[in-house]
Protein backbone atom coordinates (compact mmCIF):
# COMPACT_ATOMS: atom_id res chain seq x y z
CA UNK A 1 0.00 0.00 0.00
CA UNK A 2 3.10 2.25 0.38
CA UNK A 3 3.08 2.21 -3.52
CA UNK A 4 -0.38 4.27 -3.59
CA UNK A 5 0.86 6.95 -1.11
CA UNK A 6 3.93 7.68 -3.76
CA UNK A 7 1.78 8.26 -6.51
CA UNK A 8 0.40 11.70 -7.38
CA UNK A 9 -2.27 13.00 -5.39
CA UNK A 10 -5.03 12.79 -8.14
CA UNK A 11 -3.97 9.26 -8.97
CA UNK A 12 -3.84 8.39 -5.29
CA UNK A 13 -7.87 10.00 -5.20
CA UNK A 14 -8.65 7.72 -8.78
CA UNK A 15 -7.28 4.62 -6.32
CA UNK A 16 -9.34 5.54 -3.45
CA UNK A 17 -12.24 5.88 -5.75
CA UNK A 18 -11.75 2.05 -6.87
CA UNK A 19 -11.35 0.68 -3.78
CA UNK A 20 -14.82 2.50 -2.56
CA UNK A 21 -16.70 0.81 -5.67
CA UNK A 22 -15.16 -2.52 -4.95
CA UNK A 23 -15.66 -2.44 -1.29
CA UNK A 24 -19.47 -1.15 -1.80
CA UNK A 25 -19.65 -4.26 -4.60
CA UNK A 26 -18.32 -6.30 -1.69
CA UNK A 27 -20.93 -5.38 0.64
CA UNK A 28 -23.75 -5.74 -1.39
CA UNK A 29 -22.64 -9.41 -2.61
CA UNK A 30 -22.62 -10.18 0.38
CA UNK A 31 -25.61 -8.98 1.52
CA UNK A 32 -27.37 -11.33 -1.37
CA UNK A 33 -25.00 -13.69 -0.60
CA UNK A 34 -26.17 -14.51 2.81
CA UNK A 35 -29.86 -14.58 1.95
CA UNK A 36 -29.00 -17.19 -0.28
CA UNK A 37 -27.30 -19.17 2.54
CA UNK A 38 -29.65 -18.54 5.24
CA UNK A 39 -32.67 -19.26 3.23
CA UNK A 40 -31.56 -22.45 1.83
CA UNK A 41 -31.27 -24.44 5.61
CA UNK A 42 -33.56 -22.72 7.20
CA UNK A 43 -37.00 -22.62 4.55
CA UNK A 44 -37.74 -26.00 3.68
CA UNK A 45 -41.78 -25.22 3.67
CA UNK A 46 -44.29 -23.35 1.31
CA UNK A 47 -47.69 -24.02 3.27
CA UNK A 48 -47.67 -20.21 3.48
CA UNK A 49 -46.45 -17.10 1.81
CA UNK A 50 -45.02 -15.68 5.05
CA UNK A 51 -42.13 -16.55 7.06
CA UNK A 52 -43.29 -19.44 10.09
CA UNK A 53 -41.87 -17.82 13.46
CA UNK A 54 -39.13 -20.90 13.76
CA UNK A 55 -38.20 -20.16 9.83
CA UNK A 56 -37.54 -16.45 11.38
CA UNK A 57 -35.97 -17.24 14.22
CA UNK A 58 -33.63 -19.68 12.30
CA UNK A 59 -33.03 -17.01 9.41
CA UNK A 60 -31.76 -14.83 12.32
CA UNK A 61 -29.40 -16.75 13.82
CA UNK A 62 -28.07 -17.89 10.92
CA UNK A 63 -27.75 -14.43 9.69
CA UNK A 64 -26.50 -13.34 13.05
CA UNK A 65 -23.88 -16.42 12.93
CA UNK A 66 -22.52 -15.66 9.70
CA UNK A 67 -21.74 -11.96 10.77
CA UNK A 68 -19.84 -13.29 14.12
CA UNK A 69 -17.92 -15.13 11.57
CA UNK A 70 -17.18 -12.70 9.08
CA UNK A 71 -16.04 -10.22 12.43
CA UNK A 72 -13.95 -13.11 13.43
CA UNK A 73 -12.13 -14.31 10.31
CA UNK A 74 -11.44 -10.40 10.06
CA UNK A 75 -9.87 -9.67 13.10
CA UNK A 76 -7.36 -12.92 12.29
CA UNK A 77 -6.69 -12.29 8.94
CA UNK A 78 -5.38 -8.51 9.50
CA UNK A 79 -3.30 -9.92 13.05
CA UNK A 80 -1.93 -12.11 9.91
CA UNK A 81 -1.10 -9.48 7.53
CA UNK A 82 0.12 -7.13 10.59
CA UNK A 83 2.51 -9.66 11.30
CA UNK A 84 3.79 -10.54 7.85
CA UNK A 85 4.16 -6.56 7.73
CA UNK A 86 5.80 -6.58 10.77
CA UNK A 87 8.27 -9.67 9.48
CA UNK A 88 8.96 -8.19 6.15
CA UNK A 89 10.26 -4.82 7.65
CA UNK A 90 12.41 -6.81 9.96
CA UNK A 91 14.15 -8.50 7.07
CA UNK A 92 14.73 -5.08 5.62
CA UNK A 93 16.17 -3.03 8.20
CA UNK A 94 18.29 -6.30 8.76
CA UNK A 95 19.29 -6.48 5.27
CA UNK A 96 20.32 -2.49 5.33
CA UNK A 97 22.49 -3.51 8.61
CA UNK A 98 24.48 -6.38 6.85
CA UNK B 1 6.23 0.67 -13.57
CA UNK B 2 4.68 3.74 -14.02
CA UNK B 3 1.92 5.38 -12.10
CA UNK B 4 -1.15 4.08 -14.04
CA UNK B 5 0.51 0.18 -14.22
CA UNK B 6 0.80 1.03 -10.11
CA UNK B 7 -2.56 1.71 -9.69
CA UNK B 8 -3.34 -0.99 -11.07
CA UNK B 9 -1.27 -3.37 -9.70
CA UNK B 10 -2.42 -2.25 -6.53
CA UNK B 11 -5.99 -2.68 -7.70
CA UNK B 12 -5.50 -6.21 -8.55
CA UNK B 13 -3.67 -6.88 -4.89
CA UNK B 14 -6.77 -6.05 -2.96
CA UNK B 15 -8.56 -7.55 -5.87
CA UNK B 16 -6.98 -10.38 -4.69
CA UNK B 17 -7.30 -10.04 -1.36
CA UNK B 18 -10.82 -9.38 -1.30
CA UNK B 19 -10.94 -12.92 -3.03
CA UNK B 20 -8.92 -14.74 -0.57
CA UNK B 21 -10.99 -13.28 1.95
CA UNK B 22 -14.46 -14.34 0.96
CA UNK B 23 -13.33 -17.72 0.14
CA UNK B 24 -11.66 -18.01 3.24
CA UNK B 25 -14.59 -16.79 4.89
CA UNK B 26 -17.04 -19.45 3.14
CA UNK B 27 -14.78 -21.94 3.88
CA UNK B 28 -14.56 -21.69 7.76
CA UNK B 29 -18.19 -21.36 7.45
CA UNK B 30 -18.89 -24.28 5.94
CA UNK B 31 -16.31 -26.48 8.52
CA UNK B 32 -16.94 -24.78 12.15
CA UNK B 33 -19.99 -22.88 11.69
CA UNK B 34 -22.37 -23.74 9.32
CA UNK B 35 -24.41 -26.67 11.15
CA UNK B 36 -25.02 -25.03 14.10
CA UNK B 37 -28.60 -23.57 15.12
CA UNK B 38 -27.53 -20.85 17.74
CA UNK B 39 -27.33 -17.04 17.24
CA UNK B 40 -24.13 -16.76 19.08
CA UNK B 41 -20.34 -18.64 18.15
CA UNK B 42 -19.93 -21.12 21.11
CA UNK B 43 -15.98 -21.17 22.16
CA UNK B 44 -15.31 -24.27 20.28
CA UNK B 45 -16.85 -22.55 16.94
CA UNK B 46 -14.54 -19.24 17.83
CA UNK B 47 -11.38 -21.58 18.01
CA UNK B 48 -12.23 -23.52 15.39
CA UNK B 49 -12.43 -20.23 13.21
CA UNK B 50 -8.77 -19.06 14.62
CA UNK B 51 -7.33 -22.34 13.51
CA UNK B 52 -9.23 -22.23 9.93
CA UNK B 53 -7.97 -18.81 9.22
CA UNK B 54 -4.09 -19.52 10.56
CA UNK B 55 -4.10 -22.60 8.62
CA UNK B 56 -5.87 -21.23 5.50
CA UNK B 57 -3.84 -18.16 5.21
CA UNK B 58 -0.57 -20.73 5.74
CA UNK B 59 -1.71 -23.01 2.75
CA UNK B 60 -2.19 -19.28 0.78
CA UNK B 61 1.77 -18.63 1.43
CA UNK B 62 3.00 -21.98 0.87
CA UNK B 63 0.77 -22.44 -2.66
CA UNK B 64 2.58 -18.82 -3.70
CA UNK B 65 5.98 -20.67 -2.69
CA UNK B 66 5.58 -23.48 -5.03
CA UNK B 67 4.39 -21.64 -7.96
CA UNK B 68 6.78 -19.17 -7.64
CA UNK B 69 9.40 -22.01 -7.69
CA UNK B 70 7.61 -24.05 -10.39
CA UNK B 71 8.06 -20.46 -12.30
CA UNK B 72 11.61 -20.34 -11.79
CA UNK B 73 12.37 -24.01 -13.12
CA UNK B 74 13.07 -24.62 -16.58
CA UNK B 75 10.55 -26.33 -18.19
CA UNK B 76 11.45 -30.15 -19.18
Amino acid sequence: MEAVQNLPPHQQAEFMVKLEQMQMKDSLVMYTNLVHRCFAPCVTSFRSKVLEKTEQSCVENCASRYIKLTQRVGLRFAEHQAMLQKRAEQAASAGTQA
Amino acid sequence: MDAAAQVKSQLFEMEMYSDLFSKMQELCWRKCIAHSKEEELSVGEQSCTDRCVSKYLEAHLQVGEILKEQSQQPQQ
